[in-house]
């Protein structure tokens, strides 16, 4: 058992963690966003719905089979409600930015924003 | 096992630096991108894999040498050029010496179009004209107006001889500006090997309003991602993309200029036999060539001539094409096939 | 058998606690906690025992932890806990017994990350789908900052703690 509070190797692991999680959180902010936004719901790893963000306005709501009930507005999309108990995925929030993740692990259900590269032309001919 | 912690404390350090400066080098490996307004399109240079300031000053160069090419040579308006001056002769019968740049350019575009049983020709100014293509103020001109241009609009007139000079009736007019964007393409390339500012593994895309040049590749000897237009939607729409190498790439579409009177509406590409918009169930050709000339020029010459006819001649310059009609099939030349990829349902690709 | 009588009433108390700790965390208002992210001070007991009582015992508590999180709030909340709890109770266990240089912070905040690995590893599988990784950067930043917490406030109360013991275990001593 250690007596100590805190030590050398504590802050260099502290430290280390520290860039590393920084690191991994600025990443989808800085990355190229892609053309064609797409939100991949997922229910126990299988793909129920492909939501297209890039022409996703107005507000509109979407209701899947396991209760699960998402929103997109504005280029966004969000866990609206969900029959869990505790509601993580409601209150993850808004998803804008590719790699977002939105995770209701008692329904199985995963909302993930993607970036469609297929849509990165180096030019169009017109 | 203390010693070794502190090793690998340091490891996940630096894999984390790395990661994060490689995808910040991934992310400058995006290319340097300049773009102005030329020859009434927007003109768009990509540098793949150079050096920043090296990518900038290329691409200032080619930007500066279209906009050169314009003003100074092949632009019908600008009194400044070298056709319009000649335009103005006095005495166009007598053979005048032009530079060697336009000599080629006026040569070769007179020999595409003349293939094309007069729908097209080099002097077609006489009608581009009366329609108001070249200022954009378009009209429908009356029938007399159109009988005596179509007249004029004849490259049977137009002579070149052996030491560069041109001769041609007076009253007509010599018309680049079909090929105008190809001309502007094919300067890029030339400007880029004049300049030898990119790298071996870098390349260039150069957009002149939709008519590209691709050079090199855009990352690891990847070929080039192009979109093509879809005429029926917007203009970041496309319906299908191609792979591509290297090469040209030009697109003629009545989508682009059209304007509507009475209740009519009239494209810009011109049949000269007539001296009406060319009547066709096609609504864009996509054509990739050798030269910037050759692939703007065809995809002219194919929309006027139907794909029928112009398929021998696509073969003749080695060039495919891509036939789009205005009930969305899509005729694809055998060179293409394996290029192509089709995006839009909507529309239905078959190979000729 | 004294001894392990006495091991056994105080697995049971460190297990009570460890229940009540969760208890008390579950009723936080979550609003202004990222998704996921918990003040973590339920493992409190699972320190003490990773550091105290061994292996075994350590994960038993783990295991009864997971159990009355599974009781509490569903069959999901017992397969994170547990994963989450197994895993962060091996490394704390190491650390403890094997580990000299690192400190009580060092400890909590390893033991609050491997926690949070192992309950992504497991709504991974859950969901079928790899991308809950996406919730990984905020996750390990709210391990750092609870972890920070969870060992200072143990660092605190071990002096009490092992007093109370005292009686019930011969404490292997280290080496500072």
């Amino acid at each position: 058992m250690t007596k100590k509070w805190i030590s050398r190797a504590d802050v260099i692991v502290l430290a280390v963690l520290l860039l590393v999680g920084l690191g991994l959180w600025i990443l989808p902010r800085v990355l190229p966003q892609g053309d064609a936004l797409v939100a991949e719901v997922t229910v126990g790893g299988e793909t129920v719905l492909e939501l297209d963000l890039q022409t996703a306005t107005a507000r509109k709501t979407y209701t899947l089979e396991n209760g699960v009930v998402l929103v997109t507005e504005n280029h966004t999309v969000a866990v609206l409600s969900a029959d869990c108990p505790d509601k993580v995925c409601v209150n993850t929030g808004v998803l804008s930015r590719v790699g977002e993740v939105a995770a209701c692990v008692p329904t199985g259900t995963v909302v993930t924003v993607k970036g469609e590269s297929r849509a990165i032309l180096d030019g169009i001919t017109y | 096992m203390q010693k070794y912690r502190k090793f690998l404390y340091a490891f996940v350090a630096l894999a984390v630096f790395a990661g994060l400066f490689g995808g910040c080098a991934a992310r400058g490996a995006s290319p340097v991108q300049k773009s102005t307004v030329s020859m009434g399109s927007v003109v768009t240079v990509k540098v793949y894999g150079a050096e920043n300031a090296d990518g900038e000053l290329l691409a200032n160069t080619i930007l500066g040498a279209i906009a050169d090419l314009d003003t100074k040579v092949i632009s019908k308006n600008a009194q400044t050029s070298e056709l319009a001056r000649l335009n103005m002769s006095e005495h166009p019968e007598t053979p005048q010496k032009v530079s060697p740049e336009l000599f080629v350019a006026l040569r070769e575009t007179k020999a595409i179009y003349s293939q094309s049983d007069g729908k097209a020709a080099l002097a077609s100014g006489a009608l581009t004209e009366i329609w108001g293509m070249d200022t954009e103020s378009f009209r429908v001109p009356f029938s007399s107006e159109i009988e005596s241009a179509k007249a004029l609009c004849t490259d049977e007139t137009v002579l070149f001889t052996d030491d560069g000079c041109v001769a041609f009736r007076n009253g007509q007019t010599l018309n680049l500006g079909s090929v105008g964007k190809g001309l502007a393409c094919d300067k890029a390339v030339q400007m880029l090997a004049e300049t030898g500012l990119l790298p071996q593994n870098g390349g260039m895309l150069v957009s002149v309003g939709g008519s590209l040049a691709l050079v090199g590749s855009p990352k690891n000897g990847a070929p080039f991602t192009v979109g093509v237009r879809n005429p029926f939607g917007s203009e970041n729409e496309h319906f299908a993309t191609l792979s591509m190498s290297g090469g040209f790439v030009s697109t003629s579409g009545s989508y682009e200029k059209k304007f509507e009177k009475d209740g009519k509406t009239y494209h810009h590409l011109l049949d000269l036999t007539t001296g009406f918009p060319a009547e066709t169930d096609l609504c864009a050709v996509t054509v990739t060539a050798k030269t910037g000339l050759q692939s703007d020029a065809l995809s002219t010459l194919c929309f006027l001539l139907g794909e029928e006819k112009s398929l021998p001649i696509l073969k003749e310059y080695s060039a495919e094409a891509i036939f789009v009609y205005t009930d969305r099939t899509v005729h694809v030349t055998g060179g293409l096939s394996s290029a192509l990829q089709m995006t839009d349902s909507t529309f239905k690709a078959e190979a000729v | 058998m004294k001894q392990k009588t006495y091991k056994i009433a105080l697995m049971g108390l460190l297990a009570a606690t460890a229940m009540v700790l969760s208890y008390l965390e579950s009723m936080l208002p979550t609003a202004f906690l990222p998704p996921g992210a918990k003040p973590g001070f339920s493992n409190l007991a699972n320190m003490f025992a990773a550091a105290v009582l061994g292996l075994p015992s350590a994960l038993t508590i783990a295991v009864l932890k997971a159990c009355f999180a599974g009781l509490m709030r569903g069959g999901t909340s017992f397969f994170m806990s547990l994963c989450g709890g197994v895993a962060s109770t091996f490394v704390m266990w190491f650390l403890f017994n094997k580990g000299k240089k690192l400190g009580s912070v060092g400890i909590g905040v390893v033991s609050a990350v491997s926690h949070n690995a192992g309950q992504l590893a497991v709504a991974a599988v859950l969901v079928g789908n790899a991308s809950v990784l996406g919730y990984a950067p905020i996750l390990l930043l709210c391990a750092l900052i609870a972890g920070t917490l969870t060992g200072l406030v143990f660092r605190a109360v071990l002096p009490a703690l092992q007093k109370a013991t005292k009686s019930f275990i011969q404490t292997p001593n280290r080496k500072e």
